[in-house]
Order: structure tokens, then sequence, then C-alpha cells
């Protein structure tokens, strides 16, 4: 099994996160407004915060188990996060950036794969360009193409489309859609766009404050208003 | 105007930049690494260690001069020992100006490396964790380079005040013509004995010095923003 099992309770001054639920190698979303603990939820998963309990495996490698004292720093986690704000190396050229994210490949075929995707993202001829450089859905693309060198076993994506307008938005959807039906890794995009969530989504996880309120298939958890037809 | 710059003034300038140099070298190398703990590691008495760096900046310079006589002296807590291993003492030797240099100035890199490095934004030290790197490598692919320009400002300044230290190089290698006499004691020296004309050049050569030591700063730190 290659899902992506979560169980988290973590107490903040003013507000409690206690959610629980479990996807397979599909592309989840997880949704919710804002303050619901969508973002923190991925922070926790990826390591990048610590839980005050919790479980957190990706198929049979054991992220987190605090009953188990097991914590793996987020080196160890093989996760492919992207961020809200993408948090593209300001220094590095748009093809150090994305090589940047090969650790442990070796560098002949860390090479290869950057230039692979690089291509594949349609950023050939910005290679040498600086972030800030470079358009918001070039970025996005850089900042996805970065997260994926290592092939990891979970994506994480952090509302990244957010700064983007629709057209884009829809693009880069597409993007990720396909990038997940070809990898087949557990996916979990964080969003509070309705038409986003239902256009991607395999299983949508309904959160709100802190809580997981439902989970299923889009058209069941993004349900119109009653009196609509759809 | 360069009336009487003989070589005893040559002298001292090639001594000030020796000592200041290799000052602000190990000042970079003990105080980069300073600043990175003190701005990234949230630790028990993290303040006061750094109050402790801070006080030769506010300190007079003969209060530090007289703590390194303790700590380095013949009969210092260190100096004993070396002195008893090696029968060498660093005491009236321009090493000791170096070590005299070298506290004083530290301040001003720890301040500076640590303020620059808690610029740099934490999220980008998170995607490079999650990129699978470790922190070593994460400070310096990401931290240090982005914290570079306030880095290198801290080093300039360093290398300024290591160049000006009078009191504590004064109490510590004391005033040998050729062996210790920086520049702030070659001028002290010829005030002192009413050579006006070498003082005048001296203090035109160093102030020269230190207006360029301060544009350099001043242009490092404008341009990081």
């Amino acid at each position: 099994m290659s899902g992506l099992s979560v169980a988290l309770c973590a107490h903040l001054p003013g507000f409690d996160l206690d959610v629980s639920w479990e996807i397979g190698a599909e592309l989840a979303v997880l949704f919710g407004p804002s303050g619901s603990g969508k973002s923190l939820t991925l922070q926790l998963i990826a390591g990048l915060a610590r839980p005050d309990a919790g479980r957190v495996a990706a198929g049979d490698h054991l992220l987190l188990d605090t009953t188990r004292a097991v914590c793996l720093p987020p080196q160890r986690r093989s996760i492919g996060y992207v961020f809200q704000g993408l948090a593209l190396f300001p220094h590095m050229t748009v093809f150090d950036n994305v090589l940047y994210g090969g650790h442990g490949v070796e560098r002949g075929a860390r090479v290869a794969r950057a230039e692979q995707l690089i291509d594949r993202f349609g950023l050939a001829g910005l290679q040498g360009r600086l972030p800030g450089e470079i358009s918001g859905g070039q970025k996005q693309r850089v900042a996805f193409a970065r997260a994926l060198l290592r092939r990891p076993s979970v994506l994480l994506l952090d509302e990244p489309f957010s700064a983007l307008d629709a057209p884009l938005r829809r693009d880069m959807g597409e993007l990720l859609r396909d990038v997940q039906r070809e990898l087949k890794i557990p996916t979990v995009l964080v969003t509070h766009d309705a038409a986003e969530a239902t256009a991607l989504a395999d299983t949508v996880v309904l959160c709100a404050g802190g809580q997981v309120i439902r989970q299923g298939a889009p058209r069941e958890i993004l349900a119109f208003p009653a009196g609509t037809v759809e | 105007m360069l009336d009487g710059f003989d070589g005893s003034a040559l002298a001292a300038l090639a001594l000030s930049l020796r000592v200041a140099t290799i000052a602000t070298a190990l000042v970079a190398l003990v105080g980069i690494p300073a600043g990175y703990l003190l701005a990234r590691r949230a630790f028990f008495g993290r303040e006061l260690i750094d109050a402790l760096v801070t006080l030769p900046l506010v300190l007079p310079p003969t209060v530090v001069g007289y703590y390194l006589i303790l700590l380095l002296g013949r009969n210092g807590l260190l100096g004993a020992l070396l002195y008893r291993w090696t029968g060498w003492s660093v005491m009236f030797t321009w090493q000791a100006a170096v070590v005299a240099s070298f506290v004083v100035a530290l301040p001003f890199m720890i301040k500076t490396s640590r303020a620059a490095i808690e610029t740099v934004d934490r999220t980008l030290l998170d995607a490079s964790f999650t990129l699978g790197h470790s922190e070593l490598w994460t400070a310096l692919r990401v931290t240090l380079p982005l914290a570079r320009r306030g880095i290198a400002a801290g080093a300039v300044l360093s290398f300024a005040r290591a160049a000006g230290e009078f009191g504590a190089t004064l109490m510590l290698a004391g005033n040998i013509p050729g062996r210790t006499s920086t520049m702030p004691l070659e001028i002290y020296g010829a005030v002192a004995s009413g050579e006006w004309g070498r003082a005048h050049s001296l203090v035109l050569l160093f102030t020269g010095m230190s207006v360029l030591a301060l544009y350099e700063a001043n242009r490092l730190t404008r341009s990081s923003r």
C-alpha cells in the first residue's frame, strides 16, 4: 500500500488541531477556510513542526510516531514540498534552484533530470535567469520542478496557485494532475478554492476549525447548496 | 604634507595592516559561526552570551586590556600555562596586539552577522531541509550567501576597529618602536614627543583609511536591500 496516513494532534496558543485521514496514491485536496489548520497539517507531515501527538506513514515508511518516539527530520522524509510563497532561492539561477532539489542523486543523473524537468515544464531558455527575473507562473514551475527532482514519495502543495490569475491557475492545475497521474504518489493540495478542488481532486478532505469534517469524492463533499440544480 | 613620514611611520603602517588583517581573519572565523548560532539556535543563556561578547564594545579598552593581562600575562590563567610549556609569553609581542584587536573587534562581527542571518527568510531554510539538505549545507549554500553583505560590512567594521585599537594594545603589547607600535600608538608617541608634523601626516593617513572603510561598509549594507 503506497498511500499516506495521517493522524495529528497539536495544541497551539488559541488553536487546537486534531485531524486524522488516509489517502491512496491519489490527488487529495485539503479544503477549508483559512485558519482551519490546513497549512499546519502539511508542516507537521513534512517535519517542519512537531505535533504533541500523532502518527504519519507514507506506505511502509514510518515518518512519525509519538508513541514509539519516532520523528524523522524533514531531510529524511522524502517529501516534495511546494511552499505558499514558493521559497525559491533568490541568489540562485532557475537551473541551480532546480538542481538544488537533487540531493542524494548522482551528479550526472541530477543534471540530466533537471534538464528534462525544465523542458517538460516549459522553462527552456530561462535556465540562467534569477527568480526575480521571471513571471509568477514560471516561478511556480521552477518550485514544482525543484520539489520533483528527487522523485519524492509524497508531494505536498500549500496553496501554490493562490498568486496566479485564473487561466494560469487552470494550466498549473492541469500540469499538477498530469504529473500526479504519471508519478502515482500520494499528493496533497491545500486550497480554499472550491472550483479548483472540484476540478483536481480524487478525494477531498474537508477541514474547519482544526478538525476534519468529512472526506470523500469531490461531488459528495462539495455539494451544491440545496435548491440548485447541477 | 608628508614631512616626517619616515621609516618608522611606514613600519607602523605595515604593522597596523598586518595586525588588523590577522585579527579580522580570526574575528571572521569565530564571529560568523557565533553570529549564526545566536541567530538560529534557541538555547539557555543565549542573550547572556550575546551580552558577554558585546561587553568589549562598551568597556573602556584599558579595562579590556586589564582582563587580558589577567588571562594572558606571565602569571595569568592561560599565560602561566603557556609560559611553563613553551617559555614564551604573548606579552609585549606583536601577537599581543592581534589578541587585543581581536577582542575589541569581535562584537562588531557577531552583532552584524547575527542581524544579517536573522533577516534570511525562514521558509527558504525549511525548503532546503525538505529537499534533503543538512543544516550545515543549508548554512553554506543558502543562509550565509543571502547574509553575505551584512557579514562583509561586519568584517569591514571589525577591520577598522582592529586597526584603530589603542588602549588594550598599549596594556598588553606595550609601545615598542618597530615591534608593537601600531599606527595609533605611533601617533600618540609623535604627539607626546612634540613631533607635530609627523603626527599630522599619520593622522591624515589614518583618517583617509577609516573614511574608505566606512564608505565601503555603508555601500555593502545599502545594496543588500
